[in-house]
Protein backbone atom coordinates (compact mmCIF):
# COMPACT_ATOMS: atom_id res chain seq x y z
CA UNK A 1 0.00 0.00 0.00
CA UNK A 2 2.83 2.33 0.93
CA UNK A 3 4.52 1.53 -2.40
CA UNK A 4 1.35 2.45 -4.24
CA UNK A 5 1.26 5.73 -2.37
CA UNK A 6 4.82 6.41 -3.52
CA UNK A 7 3.79 5.95 -7.16
CA UNK A 8 0.80 8.25 -6.65
CA UNK A 9 3.04 10.82 -4.97
CA UNK A 10 5.56 10.60 -7.81
CA UNK A 11 2.82 10.98 -10.43
CA UNK A 12 1.39 13.93 -8.52
CA UNK A 13 4.86 15.45 -8.39
CA UNK A 14 5.24 15.22 -12.16
CA UNK A 15 1.76 16.63 -12.79
CA UNK A 16 2.38 19.48 -10.35
CA UNK A 17 5.68 20.32 -12.01
CA UNK A 18 3.93 20.46 -15.38
CA UNK A 19 1.15 22.71 -14.05
CA UNK A 20 3.61 24.90 -12.21
CA UNK A 21 5.82 25.38 -15.20
CA UNK A 22 2.91 25.98 -17.54
CA UNK A 23 1.91 28.75 -15.19
CA UNK A 24 5.40 30.12 -14.71
CA UNK A 25 6.53 29.90 -18.33
CA UNK A 26 3.63 31.79 -19.82
CA UNK A 27 2.13 35.16 -19.27
CA UNK A 28 -1.35 36.48 -19.91
CA UNK A 29 -1.94 37.41 -23.57
CA UNK A 30 -1.23 41.10 -23.93
CA UNK A 31 -2.18 43.56 -26.66
CA UNK A 32 0.27 43.84 -29.54
CA UNK A 33 1.36 47.35 -28.58
CA UNK A 34 2.07 46.30 -24.98
CA UNK A 35 4.06 43.30 -26.23
CA UNK A 36 6.12 45.61 -28.43
CA UNK A 37 6.77 47.92 -25.49
CA UNK A 38 7.81 44.96 -23.32
CA UNK A 39 10.18 43.73 -26.03
CA UNK A 40 11.70 47.19 -26.38
CA UNK A 41 12.21 47.55 -22.65
CA UNK A 42 13.55 43.99 -22.36
CA UNK A 43 16.11 44.59 -25.11
CA UNK A 44 18.15 46.92 -22.95
CA UNK A 45 18.04 44.90 -19.75
CA UNK A 46 20.26 42.00 -18.77
CA UNK A 47 18.78 38.57 -18.01
CA UNK A 48 17.75 38.39 -14.35
CA UNK A 49 19.34 35.04 -13.53
CA UNK A 50 23.08 35.09 -13.02
CA UNK A 51 23.47 31.67 -14.62
CA UNK A 52 21.75 32.92 -17.80
CA UNK A 53 24.10 35.86 -18.20
CA UNK A 54 27.04 33.50 -17.68
CA UNK A 55 25.63 31.12 -20.30
CA UNK A 56 25.02 34.01 -22.69
CA UNK A 57 28.72 34.81 -22.52
CA UNK A 58 29.84 31.37 -23.71
CA UNK A 59 29.96 30.59 -27.41
CA UNK A 60 28.37 27.13 -27.43
CA UNK A 61 25.45 27.86 -25.04
CA UNK A 62 24.88 31.17 -26.84
CA UNK A 63 24.61 29.32 -30.14
CA UNK A 64 22.19 26.84 -28.60
CA UNK A 65 20.10 29.62 -27.06
CA UNK A 66 20.00 31.44 -30.39
CA UNK A 67 18.96 28.25 -32.14
CA UNK A 68 16.14 27.72 -29.62
CA UNK A 69 15.13 31.36 -30.03
CA UNK A 70 14.89 30.93 -33.82
CA UNK A 71 12.84 27.74 -33.39
CA UNK A 72 10.48 29.42 -30.90
CA UNK A 73 10.06 32.33 -33.28
CA UNK A 74 9.34 30.01 -36.21
CA UNK A 75 6.80 28.11 -34.12
CA UNK A 76 5.17 31.43 -33.16
CA UNK A 77 5.62 30.80 -29.43
CA UNK A 78 5.90 33.84 -27.18
CA UNK A 79 8.26 32.50 -24.47
CA UNK A 80 11.97 33.28 -24.29
CA UNK A 81 14.61 30.54 -24.85
CA UNK A 82 15.45 30.63 -21.14
CA UNK A 83 11.81 30.02 -20.20
CA UNK A 84 11.54 27.18 -22.70
CA UNK A 85 14.75 25.53 -21.47
CA UNK A 86 13.61 25.88 -17.85
CA UNK A 87 10.31 24.27 -18.77
CA UNK A 88 12.13 21.52 -20.67
CA UNK A 89 14.50 20.82 -17.77
CA UNK A 90 11.82 20.84 -15.09
CA UNK A 91 9.29 18.79 -17.05
CA UNK A 92 11.88 16.14 -17.93
CA UNK A 93 13.11 15.98 -14.33
CA UNK A 94 9.48 15.66 -13.17
CA UNK A 95 8.79 12.79 -15.56
CA UNK A 96 12.12 11.19 -14.64
CA UNK A 97 11.12 11.41 -10.95
CA UNK A 98 7.85 9.64 -11.72
CA UNK A 99 9.75 6.96 -13.67
CA UNK A 100 12.27 6.56 -10.87
CA UNK A 101 9.48 6.30 -8.29
CA UNK A 102 7.71 3.61 -10.29
CA UNK A 103 10.97 1.74 -11.01
CA UNK A 104 12.04 1.87 -7.36
CA UNK A 105 9.22 -0.54 -6.60
CA UNK A 106 11.21 -3.19 -8.47
CA UNK A 107 14.94 -2.50 -8.15
CA UNK A 108 17.44 0.39 -8.45
CA UNK A 109 18.48 -0.59 -12.00
CA UNK A 110 14.85 -0.38 -13.22
CA UNK A 111 14.47 2.94 -11.42
CA UNK A 112 17.55 4.30 -13.19
CA UNK A 113 16.42 2.96 -16.58
CA UNK A 114 12.92 4.41 -16.21
CA UNK A 115 14.32 7.73 -15.02
CA UNK A 116 16.63 7.93 -18.05
CA UNK A 117 13.76 6.91 -20.32
CA UNK A 118 11.50 9.56 -18.83
CA UNK A 119 14.19 12.21 -19.09
CA UNK A 120 15.11 11.42 -22.69
CA UNK A 121 11.52 10.85 -23.78
CA UNK A 122 10.33 14.18 -22.38
CA UNK A 123 13.21 16.12 -23.93
CA UNK A 124 12.63 14.40 -27.27
CA UNK A 125 8.86 14.92 -27.09
CA UNK A 126 9.09 18.62 -26.24
CA UNK A 127 11.71 19.32 -28.91
CA UNK A 128 9.69 17.32 -31.42
CA UNK A 129 6.62 19.38 -30.53
CA UNK A 130 8.60 22.56 -31.06
CA UNK A 131 9.84 21.42 -34.48
CA UNK A 132 6.32 20.32 -35.39
CA UNK A 133 4.97 23.73 -34.31
CA UNK A 134 7.49 25.46 -36.60
CA UNK A 135 6.59 23.20 -39.54
CA UNK A 136 2.85 23.66 -38.95
CA UNK A 137 3.19 27.45 -38.79
CA UNK A 138 5.22 27.47 -41.99
CA UNK A 139 2.50 25.41 -43.72
CA UNK A 140 -0.20 27.80 -42.45
CA UNK A 141 1.72 30.83 -43.72
CA UNK A 142 2.37 29.13 -47.04
CA UNK A 143 -1.33 28.34 -47.47
CA UNK A 144 -2.19 31.96 -46.71
CA UNK A 145 0.43 33.39 -49.04
CA UNK A 146 -1.15 32.06 -52.26
CA UNK A 147 -4.51 33.88 -51.85
CA UNK A 148 -2.69 36.96 -50.54
CA UNK A 149 -0.57 37.13 -53.70
CA UNK A 150 -3.62 36.52 -55.89
CA UNK A 151 -5.46 39.40 -54.25
CA UNK A 152 -2.30 41.51 -54.50
CA UNK A 153 -2.07 40.89 -58.26
CA UNK A 154 -5.71 41.99 -58.52
CA UNK A 155 -4.87 45.25 -56.74
CA UNK A 156 -1.78 45.74 -58.92
CA UNK A 157 -3.85 45.24 -62.07
CA UNK A 158 -6.04 48.11 -60.82
CA UNK A 159 -3.00 50.43 -60.88
CA UNK A 160 -2.10 50.37 -57.16
CA UNK A 161 1.55 50.49 -56.00
CA UNK A 162 3.11 47.30 -54.52
CA UNK A 163 3.00 48.71 -50.97
CA UNK A 164 -0.53 50.00 -51.50
CA UNK A 165 -1.57 46.60 -52.84
CA UNK A 166 -0.20 44.80 -49.78
CA UNK A 167 -1.84 47.36 -47.49
CA UNK A 168 -5.20 46.96 -49.26
CA UNK A 169 -5.07 43.17 -49.16
CA UNK A 170 -3.93 42.91 -45.55
CA UNK A 171 -6.67 45.35 -44.56
CA UNK A 172 -9.22 42.90 -45.95
CA UNK A 173 -7.71 39.69 -44.60
CA UNK A 174 -6.93 38.69 -41.04
CA UNK A 175 -4.61 35.70 -41.05
CA UNK A 176 -1.25 35.16 -39.38
CA UNK A 177 0.63 36.31 -42.49
CA UNK A 178 -1.60 39.37 -42.88
CA UNK A 179 -0.78 40.43 -39.35
CA UNK A 180 2.98 39.97 -39.95
CA UNK A 181 2.80 41.99 -43.18
CA UNK A 182 0.75 44.74 -41.52
CA UNK A 183 3.37 44.93 -38.78
CA UNK A 184 6.17 45.22 -41.37
CA UNK A 185 4.31 47.91 -43.31
CA UNK A 186 3.76 49.91 -40.13
CA UNK A 187 7.40 49.51 -39.06
CA UNK A 188 8.68 50.55 -42.51
CA UNK A 189 6.45 53.61 -42.56
CA UNK A 190 7.49 54.92 -39.12
CA UNK A 191 11.18 54.06 -39.30
CA UNK A 192 13.63 54.71 -42.11
CA UNK A 193 16.20 52.22 -40.74
CA UNK A 194 15.22 49.56 -43.28
CA UNK A 195 12.87 49.49 -46.24
CA UNK A 196 9.80 47.26 -46.38
CA UNK A 197 11.55 44.96 -48.87
CA UNK A 198 14.56 44.54 -46.57
CA UNK A 199 12.28 43.80 -43.62
CA UNK A 200 10.32 41.32 -45.75
CA UNK A 201 13.53 39.53 -46.76
CA UNK A 202 14.60 39.42 -43.08
CA UNK A 203 11.21 37.97 -42.11
CA UNK A 204 11.59 35.33 -44.84
CA UNK A 205 15.00 34.35 -43.44
CA UNK A 206 13.70 34.36 -39.86
CA UNK A 207 10.76 32.11 -40.72
CA UNK A 208 12.70 30.02 -43.28
CA UNK A 209 10.12 30.96 -45.87
CA UNK A 210 11.62 31.24 -49.42
CA UNK A 211 8.43 32.37 -51.25
CA UNK A 212 8.37 35.50 -49.09
CA UNK A 213 12.03 36.14 -50.01
CA UNK A 214 11.03 35.81 -53.68
CA UNK A 215 8.28 38.41 -53.16
CA UNK A 216 10.81 40.72 -51.46
CA UNK A 217 13.20 40.24 -54.41
CA UNK A 218 10.44 41.05 -56.95
CA UNK A 219 9.49 44.20 -55.04
CA UNK A 220 13.12 45.30 -54.52
CA UNK A 221 13.87 44.80 -58.24
CA UNK A 222 10.82 46.85 -59.14
CA UNK A 223 11.87 49.64 -56.74
CA UNK A 224 15.50 49.73 -57.96
CA UNK A 225 15.03 49.13 -61.69
CA UNK A 226 11.39 50.02 -62.32
CA UNK A 227 10.40 46.55 -63.53
CA UNK A 228 6.75 45.47 -63.23
CA UNK A 229 5.62 43.70 -60.08
CA UNK A 230 2.29 42.32 -61.29
CA UNK A 231 3.73 39.61 -63.53
CA UNK A 232 6.16 38.40 -60.86
CA UNK A 233 3.50 38.30 -58.15
CA UNK A 234 1.09 36.42 -60.40
CA UNK A 235 3.78 33.90 -61.36
CA UNK A 236 4.63 33.42 -57.69
CA UNK A 237 0.96 32.77 -56.85
CA UNK A 238 0.68 30.22 -59.68
CA UNK A 239 3.87 28.51 -58.44
CA UNK A 240 2.46 28.28 -54.92
CA UNK A 241 -0.77 26.70 -56.18
CA UNK A 242 1.30 24.18 -58.14
CA UNK A 243 3.31 23.48 -55.01
CA UNK A 244 0.07 22.83 -53.08
CA UNK A 245 -0.91 20.32 -55.76
CA UNK A 246 2.47 18.60 -55.51
CA UNK A 247 2.12 18.41 -51.72
CA UNK A 248 -1.25 16.66 -52.06
CA UNK A 249 0.23 14.14 -54.52
CA UNK A 250 3.30 13.51 -52.34
CA UNK A 251 1.25 13.15 -49.14
CA UNK A 252 -1.12 10.75 -50.79
CA UNK A 253 1.63 8.50 -52.16
CA UNK A 254 3.64 8.58 -48.96
CA UNK A 255 0.63 7.75 -46.81
CA UNK A 256 -0.08 4.45 -48.57
CA UNK A 257 3.39 3.22 -47.65
CA UNK A 258 3.37 4.69 -44.15
CA UNK A 259 0.18 2.93 -43.04
CA UNK A 260 1.89 -0.43 -43.48
CA UNK A 261 3.73 0.01 -40.16
CA UNK A 262 0.69 0.66 -37.92
CA UNK A 263 -1.30 -1.96 -39.87
CA UNK A 264 1.39 -4.59 -39.34
CA UNK A 265 2.62 -3.77 -35.86
CA UNK A 266 -0.39 -2.09 -34.30
CA UNK A 267 -3.25 -4.16 -35.71
CA UNK A 268 -2.10 -7.54 -36.98
CA UNK A 269 0.24 -8.21 -34.04
CA UNK A 270 -2.42 -7.57 -31.33
CA UNK A 271 -4.89 -9.61 -33.42
CA UNK A 272 -2.48 -12.54 -33.41
CA UNK A 273 -2.02 -12.03 -29.67
CA UNK A 274 -5.81 -12.12 -29.14
CA UNK A 275 -5.94 -15.34 -31.18
CA UNK A 276 -3.15 -17.03 -29.26
CA UNK A 277 -3.71 -15.74 -25.72
CA UNK A 278 -6.22 -18.47 -24.64
CA UNK A 279 -4.00 -21.22 -26.06
CA UNK A 280 -0.86 -19.83 -24.44
CA UNK A 281 -2.49 -19.37 -21.02
CA UNK A 282 -3.92 -22.91 -21.16
CA UNK A 283 -0.47 -24.28 -22.04
CA UNK A 284 1.16 -22.28 -19.26
CA UNK A 285 -1.36 -23.59 -16.73
CA UNK A 286 -0.84 -27.20 -17.84
CA UNK A 287 2.95 -26.85 -17.40
CA UNK A 288 2.60 -25.58 -13.81
CA UNK B 1 13.11 7.21 -1.13
CA UNK B 2 9.37 7.55 -0.23
CA UNK B 3 10.20 10.47 2.07
CA UNK B 4 12.11 12.18 -0.73
CA UNK B 5 9.26 11.71 -3.18
CA UNK B 6 6.72 12.96 -0.68
CA UNK B 7 8.90 16.03 -0.10
CA UNK B 8 9.14 16.58 -3.85
CA UNK B 9 5.37 16.22 -4.22
CA UNK B 10 4.79 18.74 -1.45
CA UNK B 11 7.22 21.22 -2.96
CA UNK B 12 5.61 20.80 -6.35
CA UNK B 13 2.14 21.42 -4.94
CA UNK B 14 3.41 24.60 -3.34
CA UNK B 15 5.00 25.80 -6.59
CA UNK B 16 1.89 24.81 -8.53
CA UNK B 17 -0.32 26.80 -6.19
CA UNK B 18 2.02 29.78 -6.45
CA UNK B 19 2.03 29.48 -10.21
CA UNK B 20 -1.74 29.18 -10.39
CA UNK B 21 -2.13 32.27 -8.23
CA UNK B 22 0.27 34.13 -10.54
CA UNK B 23 -0.07 34.86 -14.26
CA UNK B 24 -2.21 32.45 -16.30
CA UNK B 25 -0.58 30.36 -19.07
CA UNK B 26 0.11 32.11 -22.38
CA UNK B 27 -2.03 29.55 -24.19
CA UNK B 28 -5.42 29.55 -22.48
CA UNK B 29 -6.43 26.01 -21.56
CA UNK B 30 -9.82 25.13 -23.06
CA UNK B 31 -12.33 22.97 -21.33
CA UNK B 32 -12.17 19.55 -23.07
CA UNK B 33 -15.95 19.48 -23.48
CA UNK B 34 -15.88 22.81 -25.34
CA UNK B 35 -13.82 21.22 -28.12
CA UNK B 36 -16.22 18.26 -28.34
CA UNK B 37 -19.21 20.58 -28.50
CA UNK B 38 -17.55 22.75 -31.18
CA UNK B 39 -16.90 19.67 -33.31
CA UNK B 40 -20.51 18.50 -32.92
CA UNK B 41 -21.83 21.98 -33.76
CA UNK B 42 -19.70 21.99 -36.95
CA UNK B 43 -20.91 18.49 -37.82
CA UNK B 44 -24.58 19.40 -37.36
CA UNK B 45 -24.17 22.64 -39.32
CA UNK B 46 -22.42 20.86 -42.20
CA UNK B 47 -25.13 18.18 -42.37
CA UNK B 48 -28.39 19.93 -41.69
CA UNK B 49 -27.61 23.65 -41.48
CA UNK B 50 -26.86 25.94 -38.54
CA UNK B 51 -30.40 25.80 -37.10
CA UNK B 52 -30.22 22.13 -36.15
CA UNK B 53 -29.20 21.46 -32.55
CA UNK B 54 -25.71 19.98 -32.13
CA UNK B 55 -27.09 17.34 -29.76
CA UNK B 56 -28.81 15.54 -32.66
CA UNK B 57 -25.67 14.06 -34.31
CA UNK B 58 -24.21 13.45 -30.83
CA UNK B 59 -27.35 11.53 -29.83
CA UNK B 60 -27.28 9.53 -33.09
CA UNK B 61 -23.68 8.50 -32.49
CA UNK B 62 -24.30 7.62 -28.87
CA UNK B 63 -27.36 5.57 -29.84
CA UNK B 64 -25.35 3.65 -32.45
CA UNK B 65 -22.60 3.07 -29.90
CA UNK B 66 -25.03 1.89 -27.22
CA UNK B 67 -26.78 -0.46 -29.68
CA UNK B 68 -23.55 -2.08 -30.88
CA UNK B 69 -22.22 -2.22 -27.32
CA UNK B 70 -25.35 -4.03 -26.13
CA UNK B 71 -25.21 -6.47 -29.06
CA UNK B 72 -21.52 -7.33 -28.61
CA UNK B 73 -21.86 -7.48 -24.83
CA UNK B 74 -25.01 -9.63 -25.07
CA UNK B 75 -23.53 -12.06 -27.60
CA UNK B 76 -20.10 -12.47 -26.02
CA UNK B 77 -20.78 -11.74 -22.36
CA UNK B 78 -17.46 -9.90 -22.24
CA UNK B 79 -17.62 -6.38 -20.70
CA UNK B 80 -14.42 -5.39 -22.50
CA UNK B 81 -15.91 -6.31 -25.85
CA UNK B 82 -19.12 -4.44 -24.95
CA UNK B 83 -17.01 -1.32 -24.37
CA UNK B 84 -15.13 -1.95 -27.62
CA UNK B 85 -18.45 -2.39 -29.43
CA UNK B 86 -19.68 0.92 -28.04
CA UNK B 87 -16.59 2.73 -29.30
CA UNK B 88 -16.90 0.96 -32.65
CA UNK B 89 -20.58 1.94 -32.94
CA UNK B 90 -19.79 5.60 -32.27
CA UNK B 91 -16.95 5.47 -34.80
CA UNK B 92 -19.12 3.82 -37.47
CA UNK B 93 -21.90 6.37 -37.01
CA UNK B 94 -19.41 9.21 -37.09
CA UNK B 95 -17.70 7.96 -40.25
CA UNK B 96 -21.14 7.57 -41.95
CA UNK B 97 -21.94 11.19 -41.11
CA UNK B 98 -18.51 12.23 -42.39
CA UNK B 99 -19.08 10.42 -45.69
CA UNK B 100 -22.35 12.34 -46.09
CA UNK B 101 -20.56 15.62 -45.32
CA UNK B 102 -17.78 14.79 -47.79
CA UNK B 103 -20.36 14.28 -50.57
CA UNK B 104 -21.91 17.67 -49.80
CA UNK B 105 -18.50 19.34 -49.70
CA UNK B 106 -17.74 18.02 -53.19
CA UNK B 107 -21.05 19.34 -54.55
CA UNK B 108 -20.31 22.71 -52.97
CA UNK B 109 -16.73 22.79 -54.32
CA UNK B 110 -18.02 22.10 -57.84
CA UNK B 111 -20.68 24.79 -57.47
CA UNK B 112 -18.15 27.41 -56.34
CA UNK B 113 -15.79 26.52 -59.18
CA UNK B 114 -18.67 26.76 -61.66
CA UNK B 115 -19.61 30.17 -60.23
CA UNK B 116 -16.00 31.39 -60.64
CA UNK B 117 -15.98 30.08 -64.23
CA UNK B 118 -19.28 31.84 -65.04
CA UNK B 119 -18.13 35.08 -63.40
CA UNK B 120 -14.92 35.01 -65.40
CA UNK B 121 -16.83 34.45 -68.65
CA UNK B 122 -19.26 37.27 -67.90
CA UNK B 123 -16.53 39.74 -66.87
CA UNK B 124 -14.25 38.91 -69.81
CA UNK B 125 -17.12 39.32 -72.28
CA UNK B 126 -17.10 43.04 -71.33
CA UNK B 127 -19.98 45.43 -70.86
CA UNK B 128 -21.06 43.83 -67.60
CA UNK B 129 -20.05 44.80 -64.08
CA UNK B 130 -19.52 42.67 -61.00
CA UNK B 131 -22.96 43.43 -59.55
CA UNK B 132 -24.70 42.53 -62.80
CA UNK B 133 -22.64 39.34 -63.02
CA UNK B 134 -23.75 38.45 -59.48
CA UNK B 135 -27.37 39.02 -60.53
CA UNK B 136 -26.86 36.63 -63.47
CA UNK B 137 -25.40 34.04 -61.06
CA UNK B 138 -28.42 34.45 -58.77
CA UNK B 139 -30.68 33.57 -61.71
CA UNK B 140 -28.66 31.11 -63.79
CA UNK B 141 -25.69 30.16 -61.63
CA UNK B 142 -25.12 26.81 -59.93
CA UNK B 143 -28.30 25.72 -58.14
CA UNK B 144 -26.47 25.09 -54.84
CA UNK B 145 -25.40 28.73 -54.60
CA UNK B 146 -28.30 30.65 -56.16
CA UNK B 147 -29.80 31.54 -52.79
CA UNK B 148 -26.50 33.00 -51.57
CA UNK B 149 -25.99 35.05 -54.74
CA UNK B 150 -29.64 36.19 -54.58
CA UNK B 151 -29.08 37.43 -51.02
CA UNK B 152 -25.89 39.22 -52.15
CA UNK B 153 -27.72 41.02 -54.97
CA UNK B 154 -30.55 42.03 -52.62
CA UNK B 155 -28.07 43.28 -50.02
CA UNK B 156 -26.15 45.16 -52.74
CA UNK B 157 -29.33 47.06 -53.61
CA UNK B 158 -29.72 47.97 -49.94
CA UNK B 159 -26.03 48.96 -49.62
CA UNK B 160 -25.14 46.25 -47.08
CA UNK B 161 -23.26 43.80 -49.24
CA UNK B 162 -20.27 43.34 -46.91
CA UNK B 163 -22.54 41.78 -44.27
CA UNK B 164 -24.19 39.61 -46.91
CA UNK B 165 -20.77 38.39 -48.09
CA UNK B 166 -19.89 37.49 -44.48
CA UNK B 167 -23.12 35.48 -44.12
CA UNK B 168 -22.56 33.79 -47.48
CA UNK B 169 -18.98 32.85 -46.50
CA UNK B 170 -20.22 31.33 -43.25
CA UNK B 171 -22.92 29.33 -45.09
CA UNK B 172 -20.79 28.10 -48.00
CA UNK B 173 -17.62 27.47 -45.96
CA UNK B 174 -15.32 26.98 -48.92
CA UNK B 175 -11.80 28.52 -49.28
CA UNK B 176 -12.38 29.38 -52.96
CA UNK B 177 -15.62 31.17 -52.08
CA UNK B 178 -13.71 33.10 -49.39
CA UNK B 179 -11.21 34.17 -52.02
CA UNK B 180 -13.99 35.11 -54.46
CA UNK B 181 -15.58 37.23 -51.75
CA UNK B 182 -12.25 38.85 -50.80
CA UNK B 183 -11.48 39.56 -54.47
CA UNK B 184 -14.82 41.34 -54.99
CA UNK B 185 -14.39 43.31 -51.75
CA UNK B 186 -10.76 44.26 -52.55
CA UNK B 187 -11.55 45.10 -56.18
CA UNK B 188 -14.46 47.44 -55.41
CA UNK B 189 -12.60 50.52 -54.08
CA UNK B 190 -9.48 50.34 -56.23
CA UNK B 191 -10.69 48.61 -59.36
CA UNK B 192 -8.67 45.83 -60.95
CA UNK B 193 -9.14 43.07 -63.46
CA UNK B 194 -11.04 40.18 -61.88
CA UNK B 195 -11.08 38.19 -65.16
CA UNK B 196 -7.39 37.12 -65.20
CA UNK B 197 -7.48 36.38 -61.45
CA UNK B 198 -10.52 34.12 -61.86
CA UNK B 199 -8.87 32.45 -64.87
CA UNK B 200 -5.79 31.59 -62.78
CA UNK B 201 -7.94 30.44 -59.88
CA UNK B 202 -10.10 28.29 -62.11
CA UNK B 203 -7.07 26.46 -63.51
CA UNK B 204 -5.14 26.02 -60.28
CA UNK B 205 -8.09 25.15 -58.01
CA UNK B 206 -9.59 22.73 -60.55
CA UNK B 207 -6.19 20.99 -60.76
CA UNK B 208 -5.96 20.74 -56.96
CA UNK B 209 -9.52 19.36 -56.69
CA UNK B 210 -8.73 16.79 -59.38
CA UNK B 211 -5.60 15.58 -57.60
CA UNK B 212 -7.30 15.57 -54.19
CA UNK B 213 -10.23 13.50 -55.43
CA UNK B 214 -7.92 11.04 -57.16
CA UNK B 215 -5.93 10.71 -53.95
CA UNK B 216 -9.12 10.23 -51.93
CA UNK B 217 -10.24 7.49 -54.28
CA UNK B 218 -6.87 5.77 -53.90
CA UNK B 219 -7.00 6.13 -50.14
CA UNK B 220 -10.44 4.58 -49.98
CA UNK B 221 -8.77 1.24 -50.71
CA UNK B 222 -6.32 1.71 -47.85
CA UNK B 223 -9.08 2.88 -45.48
CA UNK B 224 -11.29 -0.08 -46.36
CA UNK B 225 -8.41 -2.52 -45.90
CA UNK B 226 -7.56 -0.94 -42.55
CA UNK B 227 -11.19 -1.09 -41.40
CA UNK B 228 -11.45 -4.77 -42.35
CA UNK B 229 -8.24 -5.58 -40.48
CA UNK B 230 -9.48 -3.69 -37.41
CA UNK B 231 -12.83 -5.47 -37.49
CA UNK B 232 -11.22 -8.94 -37.78
CA UNK B 233 -10.64 -9.52 -34.04
CA UNK B 234 -14.14 -8.31 -33.15
CA UNK B 235 -15.70 -10.60 -35.76
CA UNK B 236 -13.53 -13.49 -34.59
CA UNK B 237 -14.57 -13.04 -30.97
CA UNK B 238 -18.24 -12.61 -31.92
CA UNK B 239 -18.17 -15.77 -34.05
CA UNK B 240 -16.57 -17.86 -31.31
CA UNK B 241 -19.03 -16.48 -28.74
CA UNK B 242 -21.98 -17.32 -30.98
CA UNK B 243 -20.62 -20.88 -31.26
CA UNK B 244 -20.31 -21.01 -27.43
CA UNK B 245 -16.67 -21.99 -27.80
CA UNK B 246 -14.82 -22.66 -24.52
CA UNK B 247 -11.73 -21.16 -26.20
CA UNK B 248 -12.85 -17.73 -24.96
CA UNK B 249 -12.98 -18.74 -21.29
CA UNK B 250 -9.57 -17.16 -20.78
CA UNK B 251 -11.07 -13.74 -21.54
CA UNK B 252 -13.67 -14.09 -18.80
CA UNK B 253 -10.92 -14.00 -16.17
CA UNK B 254 -9.56 -10.60 -14.95
CA UNK B 255 -6.11 -11.12 -16.49
CA UNK B 256 -7.62 -12.14 -19.83
CA UNK B 257 -10.05 -9.21 -19.79
CA UNK B 258 -7.17 -6.84 -19.08
CA UNK B 259 -5.13 -8.35 -21.91
CA UNK B 260 -8.08 -8.08 -24.32
CA UNK B 261 -8.67 -4.45 -23.33
CA UNK B 262 -5.00 -3.66 -23.92
CA UNK B 263 -4.91 -5.39 -27.31
CA UNK B 264 -8.15 -3.72 -28.47
CA UNK B 265 -6.81 -0.37 -27.25
CA UNK B 266 -3.60 -0.82 -29.27
CA UNK B 267 -5.67 -1.77 -32.34
CA UNK B 268 -7.89 1.29 -31.91
CA UNK B 269 -4.94 3.64 -31.47
CA UNK B 270 -3.18 2.14 -34.50
CA UNK B 271 -6.30 2.66 -36.58
CA UNK B 272 -6.41 6.32 -35.51
CA UNK B 273 -2.71 6.56 -36.40
CA UNK B 274 -3.43 5.12 -39.85
CA UNK B 275 -6.25 7.60 -40.39
CA UNK B 276 -3.87 10.38 -39.43
CA UNK B 277 -1.35 9.28 -42.04
CA UNK B 278 -4.09 9.05 -44.65
CA UNK B 279 -5.34 12.59 -44.01
CA UNK B 280 -4.75 14.85 -47.01
CA UNK B 281 -3.70 18.48 -46.55
CA UNK B 282 -6.79 20.64 -46.88
CA UNK B 283 -6.68 24.27 -47.95
CA UNK B 284 -7.47 26.44 -44.93
CA UNK B 285 -10.24 29.03 -44.99
CA UNK B 286 -9.23 32.60 -45.74
CA UNK B 287 -10.05 35.00 -42.90
CA UNK B 288 -11.73 37.95 -44.61
CA UNK B 289 -12.57 41.07 -42.62
CA UNK B 290 -15.69 43.07 -43.37
CA UNK B 291 -14.38 46.46 -42.31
Amino acid sequence: MADGMVVVAAAAAGACVAVALAGLAGGAPVPEAVAWLQRRNAAGTQPRLEVVSVLRGQTVPRGALERVEVLLDRAGRPETPEQFLALLAAASVGVAAVGAGAGALRDPATALALAMLGLGGTVFGMLQRLFHGARARRARLLAELAPTLELMSLELSGGNSPHGAIAAVTARTDGELSRELRRLLAAASVSSAASFETRLAALATRLDFPPLAALAAVMATSRDYGSGVGHGVRALAVDLRRAQRRVVIATSRRALTRVLLPAGVGVLLPFMAILLFPAVTTLAESFR
Amino acid sequence: MPEGLALLAGACVAVALLALAGPPPAVPLRHPLTGVRDREVALAAALWGPRVDWRLPAALQLAAGAALGLVTGGVTGLPVLAAGGTVLGVALARSSLRVAIRARVRVRQDAVLEAVRTLRGLLESGGIGVQQALAVLAERGPAALRAEFGALVAAGAAGRQADAWARARAQVGDPLFDLLSAAVLVQRPGGGALGPLFADLEDSVAAIHEVTREAEALQLQARSAAAVIVLLPVVFLLALSALRSPYLDAYHRPAGALFLAGALGVIGLSYLWMLRWLRLPAEPRLAVTDG
